[in-house]
Order: structure tokens, then sequence, then C-alpha cells
């Protein structure tokens, strides 16, 4: 009778630790599988909230004095001159915030010279 | 005798230019070697900036596309105003945007790899990874500057529709 208890007891402590094995190994792949496609899907790159991607102070204090820009052209209703007028009037504001942007990506930001490893023709930097 | 001496001639530049391409590697490479930690530093920063840009820029795009571009689509067909040129734009922007969003990804990937690169180790490698990253890089230029045309080509066309009504 003892001997059938404390067989028992040894079973359930047995599932016990397999069970949370099994767990924490459910547990370590699906984290896995999501860390892999939040890389491989590019989502990495646009996670500004990672270590080292933070948002430096003057952007965050750019974007709580920045407007809230809720212009939309309803896909409903008639097109006249003045809805158009409108239309333009707030296009050239978002056309100015885009090309504020100079030459984003350019080329100088990875060049030789850029980088300091620009040889002359001497072979001197 | 004097074909010789042109063999020869030819021969020593040949030798000579050689010479000049492994001296300027080497130079290249000793540069390399021994700037790498700032390279490094001045690659994560440029990396930084990047994502700052893609996500400023990717935000203005969408607002572009889905609240002027499409609603005044939907809005002329409903009026049963025909207007190709408007169609054909908005489809180049959907396209380029998308283009833009991919090859940002492929980008980054290859920049970040660049960073991770042990460049005092391998510079040869190194430098031609950062040429391959060059070219991606030049790919996302192309792709910002089509966006701003058809941006640009957009305004035009709808004040030449205001000027019909």
């Amino acid at each position: 009778m003892d001997s059938d208890a404390e067989k028992k007891s040894t079973n359930g402590a047995r599932n016990l630790f397999i069970m949370s094995l099994v767990a924490i190994l459910i547990a370590l792949s699906t984290t896995g599988v999501s860390l892999a496609i939040y890389h491989n899907s590019g989502d990495i790159y646009l996670d500004r909230s990672r270590p080292g991607f933070l948002p430096d102070e003057d952007e965050i204090e750019d974007d709580a004095n920045k407007q809230k820009f809720d212009y939309e052209l309803e896909k409903n209703g008639e097109i006249t001159a003045e809805i158009l007028d409108e239309y333009l009037n707030n296009y050239v504001v978002e056309e100015e915030k885009v090309q504020a942007y100079r030459e984003p990506f350019d080329s100088k930001a990875l060049s030789d010279a850029k980088l300091g490893i620009e040889v002359s023709e001497e072979g001197q930097q | 005798m004097r074909k010789k001496l042109i063999i020869i001639a030819v021969l020593a530049l040949t030798l000579l230019s050689f010479t000049n391409v492994w001296a300027f590697s080497e130079t290249q490479g000793a540069l390399i070697k021994s700037r790498c930690d700032v390279i490094r530093e001045d690659l994560k920063t440029l990396q930084k900036n990047d994502s700052r840009v893609r996500v400023y820029l990717g935000a203005l795009y969408e607002r572009v596309l889905t609240k002027y571009m499409v609603p005044l689509n939907v809005r002329l067909v409903e009026n049963n105003i025909n207007n190709v040129e408007l169609i054909e734009n908005q489809n180049s922007f959907a396209e380029t945007r998308i283009a833009f969003v991919d090859d940002f990804v492929n980008y980054q990937k290859s920049l970040e790899e660049l960073t991770l690169m042990d460049c005092k180790k391998e510079p040869e490698i190194f430098y031609q990874e950062l040429i391959d990253v060059r070219k991606k890089r030049e790919k996302m230029a192309k792709n910002v500057a089509k966006l701003s045309e058809l941006i640009a080509k957009q305004k035009e066309l709808v004040m030449k529709l205001r000027e019909t009504l």
C-alpha cells in the first residue's frame, strides 16, 4: 500500500518535471519563431524602440509640438474647383515635408572619403 | 631588336600597372584595419539615421497614397470622370513605394552584416561588402527620387484637372 503511494508520488513529481520542461521548450521555440519573423520581415529595421535606435530628445519634442494633420479627401461626393483647391492646399504641405529631406540615402555617406579610407594616386590618405 | 624592345616595354607597363593596383589595395587594407573601430561606429550612426529617415518618409508616402491619391481617383470614377494619367500615377507610386519598403530591408540587412564584420581581420572582404551596400543604398536613393517625382507630378495633374472644371 505504502509502496503504491510512493510510486504515485514519484510519478507525479516526474510528470510535473516533464510538463515544466515541455512548457519551457514550447515557450523557447515560439519566442524563437517570433524573433525570426520579426527579423526576416524587416520589422526590426523600423523598430525605433530597440537599444541604440531610440529617438533623440529633439525628435521627441518635434513630435510633441507637431500639429495633427487630419486632412483626407472623402471618397464620395462631387468634384468641384473648391474641393480641388482645398485638396491642393493640403497636398502642397505634404509635398514640402517630403522635399524637406534633401538627398536622403545619398552616396556620400558611404564614400571612401567619408569613411576615411580614400587612397590617393601616391598611395597616401 | 625593335620588336623585342616593344615587347619588353609592354610587359614592363603591364607589370607596373599590376604593382600599382596591388599597392593601392594594400594601402586601403591598412587604412581599413587602422580605422576599423571608427568606421564601424560611423556605420552604426548611419544605420540609426537611415532608420529615422525611412520611418518618417514611409509615413509620408503612406499618407500621400491613402489620403490623397486613392480617394481622388475613387471620387473621379464615381463622378464618371476618366483621368488615366492620375490612375497611372497612383499605380506607379504604389509600386515604387513597395520597392522602397523592400529595398530598405535588403539594404539594412547588408548594412547590419557590414557593421558586424571584423574589418581588422578581413579588410578586403569588408571592402567588397561595402561596395555591395553602396549599390543597395543607390537603389534607395533612386526610389526616393522617383517617389518625389511622382508626388510632384500628382500636383501638376490635379492642377490641370482643376483648370478643366
